[in-house]
């Protein structure tokens, strides 16, 4: 009965938690793509000053016409740009907060469904691992397979993720294969002509146009595909924990010490905005090394996310501030303010996630049912023996469905406390 | 890489909230596949026989292009609803949707430009009611009169047809005219005068021509006494030699194969055909008079969207 009962809940767990895998993935990918709407913007630009250079090319007369009135063009001109560069910066003001906004809202979300996700799947996962040491993994396999599609997504999900640049990069090659299939296709239909008999028959300045235009729209996707899949392919190695070049940076931020107590009299605020990121790429490796350890003894999501979204957050000013070869201005180092702030206060975080994983760890046997008290191995050990001579199924009055909970969690606090002293031997030595 | 404030977060829900209330979001229309009733929609012109006041007046290369759009909205929940008719469903469409009452919002036919005729719904409301029989949704030509005059302006007589396309003629009002002599055929107030050896464009805005004159005299003259050197029509107000006309679609005139006017002499504009990037006109010469025909092509939708005429002008 108790298996039943396990069945079902992973079952309905996993109809519950799949689709928040797929919203927490969604929001996550969307806020990955907002990221790189800069570059959208940039390309259209770009494809708009394209088509611009054109027409005017094609009709020169009309701007020696323009230039000929320059007087009068001058002055209007002069009224509308600078009603342009207001318009321009209010527009702009309120598409940057708006970007902010709309990523943030995104991240939230993913935040909030991810963690659901998480808790769910666990769940699952600890029922689905009993029932594979009680009876035919196969069978129940079978039994729960929503919670098997549930992982199958995962899967599928990763792996997309993973190889969503190449994908990009083969579906950009293919978009300018298949523009020119199409228009190939079409003019064979249209006019009964070769793309090549079609094509000549314009004369040189359409050519060039036509030419360029195909460039522009082609370029136009890649980059945009590129940059996306780049931008979720980061996403992908952020899944697990990484490094970056941090003593790179920290040799690059030796140089900026001249230079900044130069500008210290002008901005004593600034100046301690350099020195926080210093402190932070200064103890860089020692504070990696203390999430590696625990994330060896308990492998915890949260804490994994929370370092990945530190360690990205410091390599992303690291960057910016030695991109910048000595020449960081106060202006700059303003604009950073808010992230810089923000590496404080991640990091409290994930001090705050370590010290209550290391108070478990200190103690795994805390919350336990049958073991709680056991702070040491040889404790779980007699604690183990008296339980058996109790629930065994050959004593009188054992359960087996008992012994077999027992069991489990027996062996999980031995693992967790011979990690804990295998760790511990080697910081020694 | 920040984290945002709560109320930042609210502000931007409360803005996307407002603009879905004030209508700015995008309109997704409903599913019309699921529902429990049935509405029989129906383009009545084209189940007619009879050639009076029939979908068939319009000439076959046109009428296939021809799409009509219905727009429903359920009273209630302000659902909207978009029923498509076309060629594929012989303009006969049975959607499923909820009981409830639906108001026909708009009915727009494609190529109106070039089929002179103007839609509207049997009744303004429909009423579906689960366990009934379908209701019926009719759409017809409510302009009938000045279609089919408009369609008959366009149904020439067989010299139009088999004159050369460089003939300087035109099927225009019903009667084959010169194009110099097209000035008649146009009804513009206006009292513009041209300089001399200048030239002007006078726009029938209506009648949809454009037509350009030429000063060659030395002195100024209204541009009614001017000289003829060129048409433009943009809409289906008149039919060149072979019969063609605004709507029509590539390949029945610019095949080299099987056109009317077979391959083209050269092409003007952008040469990716297929997308709607730029203009793309095909251009014919006559090497005898020097006269130049020119069609500007939708290239994404495959039809002509413009007629230019230009009579060469001699120094």
């Amino acid at each position: 009965m108790g298996n039943f009962i396990r069945v079902l809940k992973i079952n309905i767990y996993s109809i519950i938690a799949l689709p928040f895998l797929l919203l927490a993935t969604a929001c996550k990918l969307v806020a990955k793509a907002l990221s790189r709407i800069k570059i959208i913007f940039t390309m259209g630009l770009i494809t708009g000053i394209v088509i611009l250079v054109i027409s005017v090319m094609k009709e020169p007369g009309r701007i020696l016409e323009l230039l000929g009135s320059s007087l009068g063009i001058t002055v209007g001109l002069g009224v509308v740009l600078i009603v342009l560069k207001v318009a321009f910066q209010v527009v702009s003001f309120i598409l940057t907060n708006l970007y902010h906004l709309a990523v943030g809202f995104f991240d939230t979300l993913y935040m909030v469904a991810f963690n659901v996700y998480q808790s769910l799947e666990k769940g699952c996962s600890n029922d689905f691992e009993y029932l594979r040491l009680t009876g035919p993994s196969f069978l129940y396999m079978v039994l729960c397979s929503f919670y098997m599609l549930l992982k199958l997504m995962n899967y599928f999900i990763k792996l997309f993720i993973q190889l969503s640049l190449v994908a990009f990069i083969l579906i950009s090659a293919g978009f300018a294969i298949y523009l020119y299939v199409y228009t190939a296709s079409s003019i064979e239909t249209a006019f009964g002509l070769s793309f090549g008999q079609y094509f000549a028959a314009f004369d040189t300045i359409s050519k060039v146009e036509s030419i360029v235009l195909y460039i522009v729209l082609v370029a136009d996707v890649f980059v945009i595909l590129v940059s996306l899949g780049l931008e979720w392919k980061e996403w992908s190695n952020e899944l697990t924990l990484g490094e970056a070049d941090y003593d790179r940076y920290s040799k690059a931020f030796e140089g900026y010490d001249d230079y900044m107590e130069g500008i210290e009299s002008e901005d004593e605020e600034g100046y301690e905005y350099f020195l926080t990121v210093d402190e932070h790429l200064g103890d860089i490796n020692g504070f990696l090394d203390e999430v590696r350890y625990a994330m060896d003894l308990d492998d915890n999501p949260l804490l994994e996310n929370a370092c990945n979204e530190y360690l990205r957050n410091l390599a992303e000013i690291s960057d910016e501030i030695s991109a910048r070869n000595g020449k960081v201005s106060s202006d700059e180092l303003m604009r950073m303010k808010p992230y810089i702030r923000q590496l404080d206060k991640q990091k409290d975080k994930i001090r705050r996630m370590l010290e209550k994983q290391n108070e478990i760890l200190d103690n795994p046997a805390k919350n336990s049912i049958f073991f709680s008290g056991c702070t040491t191995r040889s404790k779980l050990d007699k604690r183990y023996k008296s339980l058996c001579k109790a629930y065994h199924p050959d004593a009188e009055g054992g359960d087996s469905e008992t012994f077999m909970v027992l069991t489990e969690e027996y062996n999980k606090l031995k693992g967790m406390m011979d990690m804990a002293e295998e760790a511990d031997a080697s910081v020694e030595e | 890489m920040k984290k945002y404030k709560l109320s930042q977060l609210l502000i931007l829900l409360i803005l996307i909230a407002s603009l879905s209330m004030t209508g700015c979001s995008p309109v997704l229309y409903g599913n019309t596949v699921m529902g429990d009733c049935s509405l029989n929609v129906a383009f009545l012109n084209v189940l007619a026989n009879s050639s009076e006041g029939s979908f068939q007046a319009i000439t076959e290369d046109i009428r296939g292009q021809v799409e009509i759009k219905v727009e429903l909205q359920n009273i209630i929940t302000e659902r909207k609803y978009l029923i498509t008719l076309n060629p594929a469903n012989g303009y006969f469409y049975t959607a499923k949707l909820n009981p409830g009452t639906y108001r026909v919002i708009d009915v727009d036919g494609s190529m109106s430009k070039y089929t002179g005729m103007h839609l509207s719904a049997g009744s303004d409301t429909v009423e579906l009611v689960r366990g009934n029989d379908s209701s019926n949704l009719s759409i017809y030509i409510d302009n009938e009169e000045e279609f089919l005059a408009f369609q008959n302006n366009l149904k020439p007589e067989m010299e139009i047809i088999t004159t050369g396309r460089f003939s300087r003629k035109l099927w225009m009002d019903s009667e084959i005219i010169d194009i110099q002599d097209v000035t008649n055929h146009i009804s513009v107030d206006s009292d513009t005068m041209v300089k001399p050896y200048a030239k002007c464009d006078i726009h029938d805005e209506a009648k949809g021509i454009k037509v350009t004159y030429l000063n060659d005299s030395s002195e100024v003259r209204s541009w009614r006494a001017c000289k003829v050197i060129g048409i433009s029509l943009d809409k289906s107000c008149a039919l060149l030699p072979g019969g063609v006309t605004l709507g029509m679609k590539t390949e029945t005139v610019c095949n080299k194969d099987t056109g009317l006017y077979g391959e083209p002499h050269g092409f003007e504009g952008v040469a990716i055909y297929g997308l709607p990037i730029g203009d793309l006109r095909a251009v014919y010469k006559d090497q005898n008079s020097g006269d130049k025909l020119s069609l500007q092509l939708d290239s994404m939708n495959g039809y002509i969207t413009g007629i230019t005429y230009e009579l060469e002008v001699y120094e």
